[in-house]
This record gives C-alpha cells, sequence and structure tokens, in this order.
C-alpha cells in the first residue's frame, strides 16, 4: 500500500520521461566527477606499475656511495655497477646511456647486451660494436691539484659486440630513477667493466631483492666493510717506524674520516695529531714570490719542496718540529728544514721565507700564489724530521726517482730541476721528505679545500704497545668510527621510494576536475534546469499536496527525495560511464603529452573509493542544484499551482531596469584591462589581463542580454519570425541561463588560446627567458676544463682534428679552420650539476630529491634571464636577483631560484618557502626560495650559488651542464657534439628545451578546451531543452496560431527563430568577450588558432541548428485539437 | 464547530494599486450546514472558498473554524489544520496518475494521524459509497470524468473535515454526471455532518442546496 516515503519513487518512475534527462544530466557530472578521480588513479597507479616493473624486483639498493669490494655483499645482493654514459654505433651517439656491469650469462660473456630502445636509436644489430663512454672512477679529486682533468682522464671507453634483448624485457626498463624517461640500458660484463675502469673485484652498487629491513641489512653491511672498502690505510711509516697513520687514498681525508680516525685514537688509548702534507712549488728567501715560469735564478730557492702542517710541539714520535729554543711556532711563522746544500741554509730566524703553491682547488687550471712567514728556525734532518711518511705516497710522485720523472697534473718548470743538483739528491735520500713546517692552522688556510684540510691522522701508540699492534687495535675502532650513511655507503628502500615517488609530481585528479568545472556546471545547471522544467509540469500535483495539508516543507521535501533517486541513478549510470571517461580521457592525455613514451605505461586502474566519491559528490552536488531549482516553487499559491501557474509574476515597479550605462562601462573596463595587459612583462601577468578584460567583456555582454530581454519589444511583428524572435523575453531567466551557458563556454574555449605560451619576442635577449644562451648543453662526463678557451679549447681543437682525420675526404685543415673561427665566438657558462629527480613537470613523479645545480659568480655577476618573482629588496638585487644566490639568509638556510611553474605546480613552493634537501652527506639542508625563472631553460632544477654547491656536494666535481652563447648555434652544436662525444656531450637550442616544457603547459589547455566544448555541446542541448519545452508550453497557442490558418512553415520559422536567437546571442556574446582576451595577444605577435575557433563555432551552429530542426518538427508534430483543448 | 468568517476584504496588488477582490465579507456557518455561493466570473467566490480553505490569505477580517484561527497559525501547524479540517473538491479531479484510486484517497491520509489500517478501510468505505468499489485499483486514466470526481469527492473526506469545500465540482462534467456527484456531496456532508461550502456558476447544482448565496464585486449578497 502507498507510504509517504513510496511517493517520490513512484512519482519518479511514472514520470520517467521528464526524470530521464535528468538523471543523464547527473549521469554526465557523476561521470566527470568520478571520471576525474579515476584518471588520478590511473596516473598513480601506472606509475606504481611501471615503478615495480622497473625495478625488477629491487626492494634495497646500495648505489654509487663508492667502489667497494664486490665480497662485502650481502648474500641476497646482487653487486652491480651502474654508471651513466654515452653509447656510439655507427656514426651515431646516444647520452644518458645506463652502463650496467653485471655478472653475465656464459653465453654473452664477452658481450654487451643492450635493450630494444637502445638497439633501435643506434640503429644496432646483433654482432655490431657499441663503444660505451663512462666517466672514469677517480681517487683524488679532480678538482684538486693533484687531480687529473683531462677528458681522456675524465672517460673511460669500453667496445664490445652486442647481443639485442628482445622488446619488452623487463631487464630493458630496469631502473631505479623515478622518472618517466625511457632508460636506455646497456648490461656489460662486470668483470670486463671492473678492468676497463681499474676497479678489479669492485662494485658501486648492491641491489637487494629481499624484503629485509633496511636497518638490519645496513646493519649487517657496516659489520661487513673493512678500510679497504672507505679506501682508507692504517699503516706504520716504512721509514721511521713510530706511529701509525691514518691515511685515504683518495689522499685527503674527509672531515668525517679525520674525527673517526680521532675518535678511534682516543678509543684505544692512543694520542693522534693532524698532518696536512702540501706540495710547494718553490721556497725562497725573501718576500718575493716566484712565479712557475720564473727559473728564479739569483734568489735562493728550493723548488717543489713538500711544506708539513701540523702541530709542531707534539712529543715525539709525533714531533717536535721546533727549532732549538722555540717553544711553539706562531700561524706567521715557518720552520725550514737544513738539509745538506740547501739553497736557504743560513738565514736568520725573523728573515722571511716566501711559500710559492698553487691554490689546491681549481677548475679551469692551475692558479698559483704565495705566502710570505718570518724565518722561526732550523731543525735538523734527523729523528721526527727525518720523515718522508709524513707526505702519503702517491703513485707518480712519491714513487718516482727524482722529481723530474713526475708524472705531474700540473705544469713543472723544469728549468728549475737539475740532474745531481742538491734538490733532487735530497730526493733520492729522502723522498717528499718535508723541507718546511707550518701550523694546522695555517695550512687549512692555505690549502684547505672543500675536499678537507688533513692528509693523515698520526696516531702515537701507548707505552708498551708496538705500532703495529697499535694498528691492528685501531683498525676495528676506526670502522666502527665511520658513518656509512655519510659516505652513501648503506642501502636505501628504493622499493618504498618510488611507490612515494609513484604518487605523482601533479595531483591529476584535481587538475582534471579543476579543468572539468565548466562541464560540470553546466552539467549541473542542466540537472536544475530539467528538473525545474519537470516539477513545472507536475505543479497542479504540487498544489494538490498543499491543498491536502502537506506543510510546503514536506512538499519540497519529497521532490528533493524524488530528486535524490534520480540523482542517485544517473549517478549510478554516470559511475559506469566514468571509467569510459576516464579511459578516454587518458588516451587524450598521453595523445597530448610532450613525451611519447608516457602513451606506453599509461593504463587505467579503478579504485573502488574514487568511484564512491564521485557517485556521492555528484548526487549532493546534483541535489543542491535539484535545491536550487524548486526555490520558489512551493511559495507560489496553491490555489495558483492548481492552475498550473509556477511563477509569482512580480508586480508592482519592481527593481530598475537600469540603463545601458552599466554594460557599457563594463565593456569599456575590460576592454582598458585587456589593452593594458599588452603593457605586462611577465607573460602569466599579461594573459590574465586579457583574460580579466575578456571576463569584464563576457558580464558586459551578459547584461546586455538580460536588459534586451526584459525591455517589452516596441512596435508590431512583421513575421512569424519577429513573432517567434520576441519569445525568450517571455521566460528571461531561462533564456539568460541559456545565453550565459553558450557565452561562458565559447569565451573560455577561446579565450585560454592567450595563456598558451611560446618563446616570447625577446626569449633570445639577455633579459628574455634563455638568458642570451642560444644552446644549453649537457654532458654525461663530467668536464673540468672550459672548451671555450685555455687547454680545454684545445683539447676540443685536436678532437675536432681527430674526428675530420678519420673523414677520408674531409679538407681538415679548412675544416678546422673554420671549426676554430666559430669556436672564438663562442663563449660557454660552466655549471655544477648534482644529479637527482626530474623536478619538471615534465616528469609525472613527485621529484623528492630535485636535481640541483650551482650557479657560477659569473653568471651571478652578469645577471639576465627573467624572473616573475623575487625577494629582491635592494635596488642592486631588483636589478640582478642572482644576486640573492649569494646573500646571507637569517636562518642560515641556502638561497635557491627555480622555474616558476616547478616551485609553483611541482614544488608547491611560494618565494619565500622552503624545502629540504639531502646534501653529500645524507644530512638534511634547508634550501629557501627566493626568485621565480620565467620560461627558462632551468625547469628540472633548482638553482643555488656555486659556492654553496662546493659546500653541500664538496665530491661532486666537473661540470655537467653549459649556457652557451653563439652566433652560429647550429654549426657550434654540431662542433661540441662531435668533438666531445666520448663525454656524451648534447646540446640542444634552448628554444627548443624550453618549448619542451611549454609543450605541458598546451597539453593542459588542449585538455581544457577540450572538456570546454563537450560542455559547450552540453549547453546547446540545453538550449533543445528549453525551447522543447517552450513549444510544449505553447502547445495551445501554437494550435491556435495553426487554427486561425498559420502552416506549419511559419511556425517552425517562429521556433527557429527563437532557437538562433539566442544561439547568435550567446555565441556573440562569447565571442566577443573571448576576441578582447585574445586580440591583443595577437598585437603582440602571438597566434590565434583560427582553424580550431572556427571548427568549434562550426559545431556550435551545427548543433544549435540540429537543435532548431528537432524543435520545429515538435511544432509539426502536435495534434491540433488537444492542444486547443488544453488551452 | 461553527464557522466564522467576519468582514474579510481580500486585494491583489496591481502595477496600478490594489485590487480589491473581496470587500468585506462575512458569513456563519454551523455543522451540517451546506451553502451554494453563486455569482458571475470575477465576483470572488472562488478567492472566498480559496480563503476559507486557507489556501490564501485575507487582506483584512478573520475567518475562524470552532476556536482556531487558521491565519493566526505558523506553516506547518497550517498544515497540518488544512489537512485535518479542510476537504477540497476542485473543478479539474486533480489525481495523481501514478496512483490507484485507492491510493489517491489515501494521499491526504499519509500526512494525517489515522493509523493507516484504519485510513484504507475508511478510504475503502467510502469509495463504495461513492459507487467505486469495483475500481479500487484502477488509474485514473482509466475512469472516466464523472469517476474520477468521485474519486476526488472521497480523497476530499478521507480524514474526516469539518470544513467541505468545493470549487465548481461539476464544472467538467455532463448533466447526469453533474447532478449525480451533487447529491453524492450533499449525502455524504449529512452523513459526516460537516459543513459544505459550493461555490459554482450552475444553476441546477445549487438548486440541490437549501442555501444558496450569491456573490457580486466582491460581496455576499443574500
Amino acid at each position: 500500500m502507498i507510504r509517504l516515503t513510496s511517493l517520490p519513487a513512484r512519482g519518479a518512475a511514472y514520470h520517467w520521461r521528464n526524470t530521464l534527462p535528468v538523471a543523464l544530466g547527473v549521469a554526465v557530472a557523476s561521470a566527470v566527477l568520478a571520471g576525474a578521480l579515476v584518471v588520478g588513479d590511473s596516473l598513480r597507479g601506472s606509475l606504481r606499475e611501471r615503478a615495480l616493473n622497473q625495478l625488477n624486483g629491487v626492494q634495497l639498493a646500495m648505489v654509487g656511495g663508492r667502489f667497494v669490494r664486490a665480497d662485502a655483499a650481502p648474500g641476497t645482493s646482487q653487486p652491480a655497477i651502474l654508471l651513466s654514459g654515452s653509447a656510439t654505433a655507427g656514426g651515431r651517439t646516444l647520452n644518458r646511456v645506463s652502463v650496467i656491469g653485471v655478472p653475465p650469462l656464459p653465453i654473452l660473456a664477452d658481450r654487451a647486451v643492450v635493450s630494444s630502445r637502445v638497439a633501435e636509436r643506434l640503429g644496432l644489430s646483433d654482432g655490431n660494436t657499441i663503444a660505451l663512454s663512462v666517466e672514469k672512477p677517480t681517487l683524488v679529486p679532480r678538482s684538486s691539484l693533484l687531480g687529473r682533468r683531462e677528458l681522456d682522464e675524465s672517460a673511460n671507453t669500453l667496445r664490445l659486440p652486442v647481443s639485442l634483448l628482445p622488446a619488452g624485457d623487463p631487464a630493458g626498463d630496469f631502473s631505479l630513477s623515478p622518472t618517466t624517461d625511457p632508460p636506455l640500458n646497456v648490461y656489460v660484463p662486470l668483470a670486463e667493466l671492473q678492468r676497463v675502469l681499474g676497479k678489479p673485484g669492485r662494485v658501486n652498487a648492491l641491489l637487494d631483492n629481499t624484503e629485509t629491513s633496511t636497518t638490519e641489512l645496513n646493519a649487517w653491511f657496516a659489520g661487513k666493510l673493512a678500510l679497504d672498502d672507505w679506501g682508507l690505510t692504517a699503516r706504520v711509516g716504512p721509514r721511521r717506524g713510530a706511529y701509525v697513520s691514518v691515511e685515504s687514498e683518495r689522499l685527503i681525508l674527509s672531515p668525517a674520516e679525520v674525527e673517526a680516525a680521532e675518535r678511534a685514537a682516543t678509543a684505544v688509548g692512543a694520542t693522534s695529531r693532524r698532518t696536512y702534507s702540501y706540495l710547494a712549488n718553490a721556497l725562497s728567501a725573501g718576500t718575493r714570490m716566484v712565479p712557475n715560469d720564473d727559473p728564479g735564478s739569483g734568489q735562493k730557492l728550493a723548488p717543489y719542496a713538500t711544506v708539513a702542517c701540523l702541530d709542531p710541539t707534539a712529543p715525539t714520535p709525533l714531533g717536535p718540529f721546533l727549532p732549538p729554543g722555540k717553544t711553539s711556532l706562531a700561524d706567521d711563522e715557518i720552520v725550514l728544514l737544513e738539509w745538506p746544500d740547501s739553497p736557504l741554509n743560513g738565514l736568520k730566524p725573523g728573515d722571511p721565507v716566501t711559500l710559492t703553491y698553487f691554490k689546491p682547488e681549481l677548475e679551469a687550471g692551475v692558479e698559483e700564489t704565495s705566502a710570505t712567514f718570518k724565518l722561526a728556525g732550523y731543525v735538523p734532518l734527523a729523528g721526527a724530521a727525518a720523515d718522508p711518511d709524513l707526505t702519503p705516497p702517491f703513485p707518480g710522485i712519491t714513487d718516482k726517482l727524482n722529481v723530474r720523472e713526475w708524472d705531474s697534473p700540473f705544469p713543472l718548470n723544469r728549468a728549475r730541476l737539475k740532474a745531481n743538483d742538491p734538490s733532487e739528491r735530497f730526493w733520492k735520500a729522502n723522498k717528499a721528505t718535508p723541507k718546511a713546517y707550518l701550523t694546522i692552522a695555517t695550512g687549512e688556510r692555505l690549502f684547505g679545500s672543500r675536499f678537507g684540510s688533513v692528509t693523515s691522522v698520526r696516531v702515537a701508540p701507548p707505552a708498551g704497545v708496538t705500532p703495529d699492534q697499535l694498528a691492528e687495535r685501531l683498525k676495528p675502532e676506526l670502522l666502527k668510527a665511520l658513518d656509512p650513511a655519510a659516505a652513501g655507503l648503506v642501502f636505501e628502500p628504493v622499493r618504498e621510494r618510488l611507490l612515494a615517488a609513484s604518487k605523482g609530481g601533479t595531483d591529476f585528479a584535481g587538475l582534471l576536475l579543476a579543468f572539468s568545472w565548466l562541464l560540470i556546471a553546466t552539467a549541473l545547471l542542466l540537472v536544475g534546469l530539467l528538473f525545474r522544467l519537470a516539477t513545472e509540469r507536475r505543479a497542479k500535483e504540487v498544489g494538490l499536496l498543499l491543498s491536502a495539508g502537506y506543510s510546503p516543507t514536506l512538499v519540497k521535501r519529497l521532490l528533493l527525495a524524488e530528486g535524490l533517486a534520480v540523482a542517485g541513478v544517473g549517478a549510478l549510470v554516470g559511475v559506469g560511464l566514468a571509467v569510459l571517461y576516464a579511459g578516454s580521457m587518458l588516451r587524450v592525455l598521453a595523445g597530448l603529452w610532450p613525451d611519447s613514451s608516457v602513451g606506453g605505461f599509461l593504463r587505467l586502474h579503478v579504485q573502488p573509493g574514487s568511484l564512491v566519491i564521485g557517485f556521492a559528490s555528484s548526487v549532493v552536488v546534483s541535489l543542491l542544484a535539484v535545491w536550487l531549482s524548486l526555490r520558489g516553487l512551493v511559495t507560489v499559491p496553491p490555489p495558483q499551482l492548481l492552475r498550473g501557474v509556477t511563477s509569482i509574476p512580480q508586480v508592482g515597479p519592481g527593481r530598475s531596469l537600469g540603463g545601458w550605462w552599466l554594460p557599457g562601462l563594463l565593456a569599456v573596463a575590460g576592454i582598458g584591462s585587456a589593452v593594458g595587459g599588452t603593457t605586462r612583462g611577465n607573460p602569466d601577468e599579461r594573459s590574465m589581463g586579457f583574460f580579466f578584460g575578456g571576463g569584464l567583456v563576457l558580464v558586459a555582454g551578459l547584461l546586455a542580454v538580460r536588459r534586451r530581454l526584459r525591455v517589452p519589444p516596441r512596435g508590431r511583428p512583421t513575421s512569424p519570425a519577429a513573432l517567434g524572435g520576441r519569445n525568450p523575453g517571455r521566460t528571461p531567466g531561462r533564456s539568460l541561463l541559456t545565453v550565459a551557458l553558450i557565452a561562458l563556454g565559447v569565451f573560455l574555449v577561446v579565450s585560454v588560446e592567450s595563456f598558451r605560451r611560446r618563446p616570447d619576442g625577446d626569449f633570445a635577449a639577455k633579459t628574455g627567458g634563455s638568458g642570451g644562451f642560444a644552446l644549453v648543453a649537457d654532458s654525461d662526463v663530467p668536464l673540468f676544463r672550459p672548451f671555450d678557451r685555455g687547454p680545454g679549447k684545445d683539447e676540443l681543437r685536436d678532437r675536432l682534428q681527430a674526428a675530420y682525420q678519420r673523414d677520408t675526404t674531409a679538407d681538415v685543415p679548412a675544416r678546422l679552420k673554420d671549426a676554430t673561427a666559430l669556436l672564438d665566438r663562442v663563449q660557454a657558462v660552466p655549471l655544477r650539476r648534482r644529479e637527482g629527480d626530474d623536478a619538471s613537470c615534465l616528469n609525472l613523479y613527485q621529484a623528492g630529491r630535485p636535481r640541483v645545480v650551482g650557479v657560477p659568480d659569473a653568471l651571478l655577476d652578469r645577471g639576465g634571464f627573467r624572473f616573475s618573482q623575487t625577494l629582491a629588496a635592494t635596488a642592486d638585487e631588483k636589478a640582478n636577483p642572482w644576486l640573492l644566490l649569494r646573500k646571507p639568509d637569517p636562518d642560515g638556510a641556502v638561497p635557491f631560484v627555480a622555474e616558476q611553474n616547478t616551485a609553483l605546480f611541482m614544488l608547491k613552493l611560494q618565494p619565500g618557502g622552503t624545502l629540504t634537501v639531502p646534501d653529500e652527506a645524507g644530512k638534511p639542508q634547508t634550501l629557501r626560495l627566493v626568485g621565480l625563472l620565467q620560461d627558462s631553460p632551468f625547469q628540472s632544477e633548482l638553482l643555488i650559488g656555486d659556492a654553496a654547491f662546493r659546500r653541500l656536494y664538496p665530491r661532486t666535481e666537473g661540470y655537467r651542464a653549459f649556457l652557451i652563447d653563439t652566433p652560429n648555434p647550429v654549426a657550434v652544436a654540431g662542433l661540441l657534439e662531435t668533438g666531445l662525444r666520448s663525454a656524451g656531450f648534447a646540446v640542444t637550442p634552448t628554444a627548443d628545451r624550453v618549448a619542451a616544457y611549454q609543450k605541458v603547459v598546451g597539453a593542459y589547455l588542449t585538455t581544457f578546451q577540450l572538456l570546454g566544448a563537450l560542455a559547450l555541446l552540453l549547453a546547446v542541448a540545453g538550449l533543445g531543452v528549453v525551447i522543447l519545452r517552450a513549444v510544449w508550453e505553447r502547445a495551445g497557442e501554437l494550435a491556435l496560431l495553426r487554427a486561425v490558418g498559420y502552416p506549419a512553415a511559419a511556425l517552425q520559422a517562429m521556433v527557429r527563430a527563437e532557437t538562433l536567437l539566442l544561439l547568435v546571442a550567446g555565441g556573440a556574446v562569447g565571442l566577443t568577450a573571448a576576441a578582447a582576451a585574445v586580440l591583443p595577444n595577437l598585437a603582440l605577435g602571438g597566434s590565434v588558432p583560427w582553424g580550431r575557433i572556427t571548427g568549434l563555432v562550426g559545431l556550435v551552429a551545427a548543433a544549435g541548428l540540429g537543435v532548431a530542426w528537432v524543435a520545429t518538427r515538435q511544432v509539426s508534430r502536435s495534434p491540433l485539437v488537444p492542444a486547443l483543448r488544453q488551452e | 464547530m461553527a464557522l466564522i468568517v467576519e468582514n474579510v476584504r481580500k486585494d491583489y496588488p496591481t502595477p496600478s494599486g490594489p485590487l480589491p477582490v473581496l470587500a468585506g465579507v462575512s458569513l456563519t456557518l454551523h455543522p451540517g450546514e451546506a451553502v451554494a455561493v453563486t455569482g458571475p466570473s470575477g465576483s470572488g467566490k472562488s478567492t472566498l472558498l480559496h480563503i476559507l480553505g486557507t489556501l490564501d490569505r485575507p487582506t483584512a477580517g478573520t475567518v475562524r473554524l470552532g476556536d482556531t484561527d487558521p491565519f493566526a497559525l505558523g506553516e506547518r501547524a497550517l498544515a497540518t489544520f488544512r489537512n485535518r479540517r479542510v476537504g477540497f473538491v476542485f473543478q479539474d479531479h486533480h489525481l495523481l496518475p501514478q496512483l490507484s484510486v485507492l491510493e489517491n484517497v489515501l494521499v491526504p491520509t499519509l500526512v494525517g494521524d489515522m493509523p493507516p489500517a484504519d485510513a484504507e478501510a475508511f478510504a475503502r468505505e467510502l469509495l463504495e459509497r461513492v459507487g467505486l468499489n469495483g475500481r479500487l485499483t484502477h488509474r485514473p486514466a482509466e475512469l472516466s470524468g464523472g469517476e474520477r470526481q468521485r474519486v476526488a469527492v472521497a480523497r476530499a473526506l478521507v480524514n474526516n473535515p469539518s470544513l467541505l469545500l468545493a470549487d465548481e465540482p461539476t464544472g467538467n462534467l455532463d448533466r447526469a454526471t453533474a447532478h449525480t456527484v451533487g447529491e453524492l456531496l450533499l449525502e455524504l456532508h449529512r452523513t459526516q455532518q460537516a459543513i459544505l461550502v459550493v461555490v459554482t456558476h450552475s444553476g441546477e447544482l445549487a438548486g440541490l442546496f437549501p442555501k444558496r448565496l450569491a456573490m457580486a464585486d466582491g460581496v455576499l449578497l443574500p
């Protein structure tokens, strides 16, 4: 039997013809809402799937800290070598190749196994030879005096025949980095790679596939590490054999290693002293610096002397190094060794002694400097001073018989080196025994670098303990004191990290929801309109219920309940459609995304929670639309409702219709804002100005339409069409809503074109997006010597010559001359880069550890590039915001600059905001955003000052990124890629790189326009509903006109006129407003996609004509007599 | 429970000023009384009926049914008052097409205080009394005009109202059917001892009533 609660469902079911369109409207809203969430699910799910796939089962990994013994690997771990390099085959070069050394299958023992991706790009077939260039591991920092910086010394090349991995083989996708860039994997036999690198039995990666706890594994691994793995020794010097010296194969001990050695010494009850041995180019009497290219004749000079910086007061066996009568040494004093035939013998205490030396930290070339000290006195070549072991052994130097045989990376002044002279005799007898002594504080000041300022920690054995016994006791304590995490010798939960990153850098669900707002709003407005129309048809029913004693609140609740039932059914259908919609959107996104590889892994992933949220939210918002549509209906008195009246006509003077002044004023303001936007330098602010101006014109247009609809028509209609043209004014609210929907749709879809970005006209200028650099370049192997000057340029020319000589048809001298002429006009700015996650919007993964670039002082002083927002406070900073990178932060944070889109959308940071990144030792460092770049090529990284970079990443040496200024970008790019091929040097026009980033914005805009176009079509469908409703409402009136002799064609003309009037009004207002937004952009050199706009307008017009056609058919189909009877 | 109407006025606002429709109507009716109000179109008789049924509010004057001034009630209480004390029969039957005959009669009881079983039993009894006991499950679309109006009469009486109001109840019916419906209204009102007020143009229907009043220019004439 009937119950109150069953009335809504009964009503909805009975009036299904009315409720079906409402349900369909809800279905559209629900499909779009839930679909957007499913797109978010799909992106996260696809990234997660890809992450798991690319890890190939790896859970934990120790990568890249340093080369350790493969034997140290836990039994569950796979030892490997992971390096980045370049691959060359058949004249083609591929950069950013992952060279992976693993134990090969027996049948592939002498082959490189390449992924199908690499094979395809290099055109490789089974048996072809591939040349792989990888960075050569170095013991001594290349940026220190004894480091090797030539390209040949930086890169190793490995040539192997190849076998191809089948396409789809998981090994081809193996990668530990959260990036959507498809990896370019080449597997090489581990032993072969170890041989080429000079690291037999050593690996730089351990991959673990078990679900062991990271803490447990690291504890176990730390216990397996030997001093050898740290590159440390605790040796007893062979000459004196009096103490233990803790030294590094890298020559300089890091501060952490020094502290560990001292802690270990304390633990075994021994005393220790720091020592820093440095090579002076010359020790000379007097205050004059003797340059290295000066033979130094006529001056008391000892060439190439080791200077030891230490505690001169240390007791035996670690000292003392004090002249007789002295109890201490001041920082401005020097003690000289008194050795036979020393040119410096015989000076008096207090005499000046000048020490000439190369600066300890260098990149491009050596730089000589000097310091003058007061002579404190002499110590004899005996006891503590007769100790060549104060200087750690260094192959190529300390193992040579004389200085002339040194294999030194720095220039030797051979004119000062004479056979069998006193210096050579000293070397032969005493090797690197220091000839002078300074305090350790002076050593730190003069020779300290980011790599450290200690070459050994000398430990004196306690009483009763021999040096050898001490060494054995010291080693385990030293291992205990060393922190594996600071050296990168720890396993990291890479699976966990990649899965966290797979949550995505961009909230695609939110983005798509934002893009879909017009579509959702249109669907909901349509829901409200349709529900109101459906309810109005049942006004008499409402009147009956009210007269039967149902309160207005109850009636409203019953109607809302009916709306809920309809919304529920619609939303349920919509949730089903959401999956199809999401699938389509994924295909669209994959098609539009600049990186085509994204399409290869994007798959549909549906989380039930998203469907539930989509269902619930669409029901709620639909119900809200229904509630809004019902406002007022139940306030109509029941007698009028019983007569079918659904609104109370306004009586009395009512609100003023206003004049034309308000729309006129808004239109003028809108055009002013749009034109004013052209004066903005910031492209986004400019676009906002255009858009805002267009928006004002849109409001003005709609106000004008509103006014026109409410003004009573004047004069007599002269045709049926003119009669029909008056009809929109009979239901002004409904007509205005229809016009507004169409106008808004047209405006938004067309006007967002003004946001489509392309490099500006001044892009190439110094103050433009490129900073005045036509090219940007990346190098897989870091370069140490600038290729635009000095020895680096000579090296590049030599390599070009070699390349031309390999080409037998080339006129080598002519080509080299041309190349030299081109290179003479090249200016390059090298930048350090700490590898990390790509922070740009091109990377769909979340960048947990963004890439960091160090900006050199030269660029900071030069300035340039375009900043959209900065924390600049002074006039100088405003003129050159790069200076902010040198400005100390009150909280100690490191200032950084980032591209605007990267900061705002990927890092979610505003200027002044901070983020934390790990430094080289894994310690968190706070960075503060001080400026936003715009349209720069630096969208994938954070930029900090070079000094801060060297402090945070002291071991990240050389330059991997380059800005290149040249008037001949194409030719220079070719030269550099040819000459620096072995370094994996890749050059890109700056405009191309920026355009690639801007394509992401373009993809978003196109998606928005696509969804906007769908909304527009929905609005046109709404127009159809309004017109059909009007035809039904006026069935009696139309029948009367037919009865008095109007032919069907005349009635159709009336309906068509009404439809087209609304359509044209909406289209005209929308297009006029859009023109205000787009045309100023055009005047600035932007382009307008006329084809796309014409197509859109054509589509809307065609849909509108279709609606008019359906409506007019309805007119001629309406039965005459029943309609008249109804009237 | 008498119906007492005192000096009721009703004006409608128009752009050119208030338009008086009722110009001071007073009337007293006692339970069991039946009155027919006649008059030309625009005389105000339907407006009077709507005010008596609380579907519209008077501009001035008072209406009391027993001790209750319905226009002093809040929205919810007024709806309850209308549900329990007033029954309407309109010229158009206004049956809900999605419900059966019996369900249509029960619609007022869904918000009343009558137990559902009693309500259904009474609705069946009323439908039997109006001669439709064989059409209980039929839909309105399956009934003739007279049958639909008889259903509307049963619906108006299902809550045992003190006041039964009918606005041109036979306006859409042929002469014979109109007579039947008129007699039915009087018979049922006698049975239930309600006050019956019928507004009609039909002299024939008015002739069935013991008391007749005429309206002209918003004034009730004896």
